[in-house]
């Protein structure tokens, strides 16, 4: 973020212990309350943005995709009909 | 009697003896799935034989957001997330030589899929990834389509 970056106010209403606990943890970190939660969210989008990963899809590959998709063309994945094989092999599905 | 083999997440077993045949998923199981798995990229399951406690066969399963582009204005709206779309990656499906059960894979691959198909996870497609010719053929009698563009990708929809 730089000095340009546009605000904005984000409000969440939490339960007061969780508000109590966040605003302990700020103060042993030497943070205001604010800080404190925009560190902590932002490492959670890291996260969560690095372990879901996008496979990009070309135009033709996305039409293929979305034909078979929406469109209904082309089979459907076959699950019932091997369900006996997996419970033969490791028991009922879960 | 209990089935013979039970599905278990990889976690410190012995995979010395395992051999499927295709070097390069062989060593990907024996020398990155674990890394991977710790980092959160994929989630790696063995087929254990519940007899001998032998590994018999294993798969990766991973969670991804397909980005699509160009599709006809009329699928973008049904497609509520366009252009984004909920799949599951399934790949290094892979059977140890001496594993003594033909059907193994398949059983597996029927794993993966009911894995997959947890509500929760809300995957409208599966994308397979092969690591032979063969297996991607195969794989097309339970409903799975090649991808034009890939030789060695089949997807399907639930």
């Amino acid at each position: 973020m730089t000095e340009s970056t546009p605000m904005i106010r984000v409000e969440a209403r939490i339960p007061a212990d969780l508000h109590a606990m966040f605003k302990h943890a700020a103060k042993l970190e030497n943070q205001t309350l604010s800080e404190f939660l925009t560190l902590a969210a932002t490492q959670h989008a890291q996260r969560v943005i690095a372990q879901v990963e996008v496979i990009r899809f070309g135009r033709d590959a996305s039409v293929a995709f979305s034909d078979l998709l929406i469109n209904g063309r082309g089979p459907r994945i076959r699950l019932a009909d091997a369900t006996p094989l997996h419970t033969e092999t490791f028991g009922a599905p879960e | 009697m209990n089935p013979p083999f039970v599905i278990e997440p990889l976690a410190g077993h012995d995979l010395s003896q395992f051999e499927s045949g295709v070097p390069v998923g062989d060593a990907w199981l024996k020398t990155s799935a674990a890394s991977e798995m710790k980092a959160g990229r994929v989630a790696c399951f063995v087929a254990v034989d519940r007899q001998i406690r032998r590994v018999a066969g294993a798969y990766a399963i991973a969670l991804r957001l397909a980005h699509l582009e160009g599709i006809r204005p009329y699928y973008q709206t049904v497609l509520k997330t366009y252009p984004y779309l909920r799949i599951a990656v399934i790949n290094h499906l892979l059977i140890d030589r001496n594993a003594g059960s033909p059907a193994l894979g398949a059983a597996m691959l029927v794993n993966a899929l009911y894995r997959a198909k947890r509500p929760e996870l809300d995957v409208r497609m599966v994308i397979l990834e092969t690591l032979q010719k063969t297996h991607a053929e195969g794989f097309q009698s339970y409903g799975f389509v090649p991808d034009p563009h890939v030789p060695l990708r089949v997807f399907g929809r639930f």
